[in-house]
């Protein structure tokens, strides 16, 4: 099935910088439906009230990280589906497992290239 | 000798209670008083013991005196906040300057233009995007220092507060002892605290008026 590039996307990041960086990224590849979250507690919110495809998340993060999100989301019944991209400078084997655990469908690094982003969404969503 | 031993068991008796934590000056103070004893007793001490017990408190006097001396209050109060709040200017002043490299990159995106020149444009702009994200990263990093910064403080107070040194509750004044040209090195003032341009050329004009 082919990816909607009308779909509402979710970027979640407590640096602004990086929140504008993904969003001229995804504008690049297509994806002009981007929402933000300064953090998990806000991205949770926003998951609940609206109709996201696809999430995409820093970790470090406060009240809420990007782990924490995670989980959440996928602790609860209508949102636990949801593609959920890590995108992250926490690059210890123990972060990639503990985010895999939890149900991550990809894990980006920081800093990361807009091929690495478009490949990394291609394996969670699909080709476009 | 009974009564050494006698002083002796007391001393050592009052460092065993557990829990109790002793500053140095009661360390100091009770090695004193043995020490007087150890004087007055007959026949004499050891003057081997007398010696090191003398040595002793002189130690612990001497790094309460070198620990006072270095205005230890200072950390605290003028060293951690400068460095944490030139940290902070760091992490703003890159956000400032990222933000202005990323709205010149948006212009230019939206420049009408024929598609191969776009493309081109396009190219190289996603490379500036990327190259961008150092600002998160250093972001990233500075905090981590801010955070060792805090540790160190609060291990430093700790320590001092072994050593039986109480911080001062008023802030020391900072006392600049450099001269000469020297005292003029002060690097980027933090915001609002230095003159801007205007400030400047508005000053410099003042002196052609004369």
């Amino acid at each position: 099935m082919a990816v909607d590039k009308n779909m509402n996307i979710l970027i979640v990041d407590d640096y602004r910088t990086m929140l504008r960086i993904i969003r001229n990224l995804l504008k690049q590849l297509g994806f002009n439906n981007v929402d933000e979250a300064l953090d998990g507690t806000e991205a949770y919110e926003k998951i609940q009230n609206g109709n996201y495809g696809l999430i995409i998340s820093d970790w470090n993060m406060e009240p809420m990280t990007g782990l924490e999100l995670l989980k959440k989301v996928r602790a609860t019944d209508t949102m636990k589906h949801l593609p959920f991209i890590m995108v992250t400078a926490e690059s210890k084997t123990e972060n990639v497992l503990e985010a895999k655990k939890a149900g991550v469908n990809n894990y980006i690094i920081k800093p990361f290239n807009a091929e690495t982003l478009k490949t990394k969404m291609t394996a969670v969503i699909g080709q476009f | 000798m009974a009564q050494l031993d006698s002083s002796l068991q007391k001393l050592g008796e009052a460092l065993s209670q557990k829990g109790r934590h002793f500053a140095p000056e009661e360390v100091s103070t009770l090695i004193q008083k043995v020490l007087e004893k150890l004087e007055s007793q007959d026949p004499p001490a050891p003057t081997a013991l007398v010696g090191e017990l003398k040595d002793l408190i002189s130690c612990i006097q001497q790094a309460r005196s070198d620990v006072s001396s270095i205005k230890a209050e200072e950390i605290q109060s003028i060293h951690i906040p400068v460095a944490t709040d030139e940290l902070d200017a760091v992490v703003g002043a890159t956000a400032e300057a990222t933000g202005q490299i990323m709205d010149a990159c948006e212009a230019m995106e939206a420049i009408d233009m024929p598609e191969a020149a776009k493309e081109q444009i396009i190219d190289h702009v996603t490379k500036i995007y990327e190259a961008c994200s150092f600002q998160d990263i250093t972001g990233q990093r500075i905090t981590k220092v801010v955070n060792a910064i805090k540790e160190i403080e609060t291990k430093i107070t700790k320590i001092l507060g072994d050593m039986g040194v109480t911080m001062s509750c008023e802030m020391p004044e900072e006392q600049d002892q450099r001269e000469g040209d020297e005292a003029l090195l002060n690097g980027p003032s933090l915001e609002g605290q230095g003159l801007g341009q205007d400030d400047i050329d508005a000053l410099l004009a003042s002196f052609d008026e004369d």
